[in-house]
């Protein structure tokens, strides 16, 4: 039923958990996307599209969630196996919009686009959790 | 990381090449650089994106700002040569309306890449 283009002995699943900050984005889009290119599910131009989900995702957690400052964690989960999920969860105060935004305040907008699924929902006692769904290529 | 290289060519044309990744991180370092251009009264301004590897929605709207301060300033911005992870964000977006974008237009997005196979 699954798929098996990753190679034998590959894990599955990869759990990166970074302090939460900017210069921590660029290494986790890296990582993350030879750990997915590596699954051999995705095409090159569909990883691409995943960075940038990331990326957006991350971003969206770094200017919303902990704008305020002060400690905090970025955690990325992906486990590739029949498809590819990936998982960024942040611990801060929510996506509530402000005018300070760097970005063009369409993130999540473009994660919707650039995946086959998204679901965002509130952590408990803060935070928000990102869950996009890439399906193999081709 | 990003690195700029900034080019003057004459006649009032600067080039500012980027080689690397535009985000939430090195926007405003693109952004910094075209304000730093402007007292040099330039007539147009090549932002050569042939080595940019990465962009994002924070990057785009760094260009965007660039595009507009061209507006401002009375000089032309033109978005050179993207490669086709930053064409995809153009297409995604539609900021490719707002850009003088100029290079090889074919954008082999997934579609293309499907249709390929």
């Amino acid at each position: 039923m699954g798929r098996t283009a990753r190679s034998s002995g590959a894990e599955p699943r990869r759990v990166w958990r970074r302090p939460a900050r900017a210069e921590q984005v660029s290494d986790l889009r890296r990582q993350v996307g030879e750990f997915v290119t590596a699954s051999g599910l995705l095409s090159p131009s569909r990883v691409d599209d995943l960075k940038l989900a990331l990326s957006e995702a991350l971003t969206n957690a770094l200017v919303h969630g902990y704008r305020g400052g002060g400690e905090g964690e970025l955690v990325v989960s992906v486990s590739a196996e029949d498809r590819v999920e990936m998982t960024i969860e942040d611990a801060g105060v929510g996506m509530t919009p402000h005018p300070d935004s760097p970005g063009l305040r369409m993130g999540l907008a473009l994660i919707a686009m650039l995946g086959d699924s998204l679901d965002v929902r509130p952590l408990h006692p803060s935070g928000t959790e990102i869950r996009v769904v890439f399906d193999p290529s081709g | 990381m990003l690195q700029l290289n900034v080019t003057d060519e004459g006649s009032g044309s600067f080039r500012v090449g980027l080689v690397g990744e535009l985000d939430y991180v090195t926007a405003p370092l693109l952004e910094e650089q075209i304000a730093a251009l402007e007292p040099r009264r330039p007539r147009t301004v090549v932002v050569d994106l042939g080595s940019l590897t990465f962009l994002d929605s924070s990057g785009l709207r760094a260009l965007l700002a660039a595009q507009r301060a061209a507006g401002k300033g009375g000089y032309d911005l033109v978005v050179q040569d993207p490669l086709p992870q930053a064409r995809r964000v153009f297409s995604l977006t539609g900021a490719k309306k707002f850009l003088n974008i100029q290079g090889d237009e074919t954008d082999p997005g997934p579609a293309a890449e499907r249709a390929a196979t």
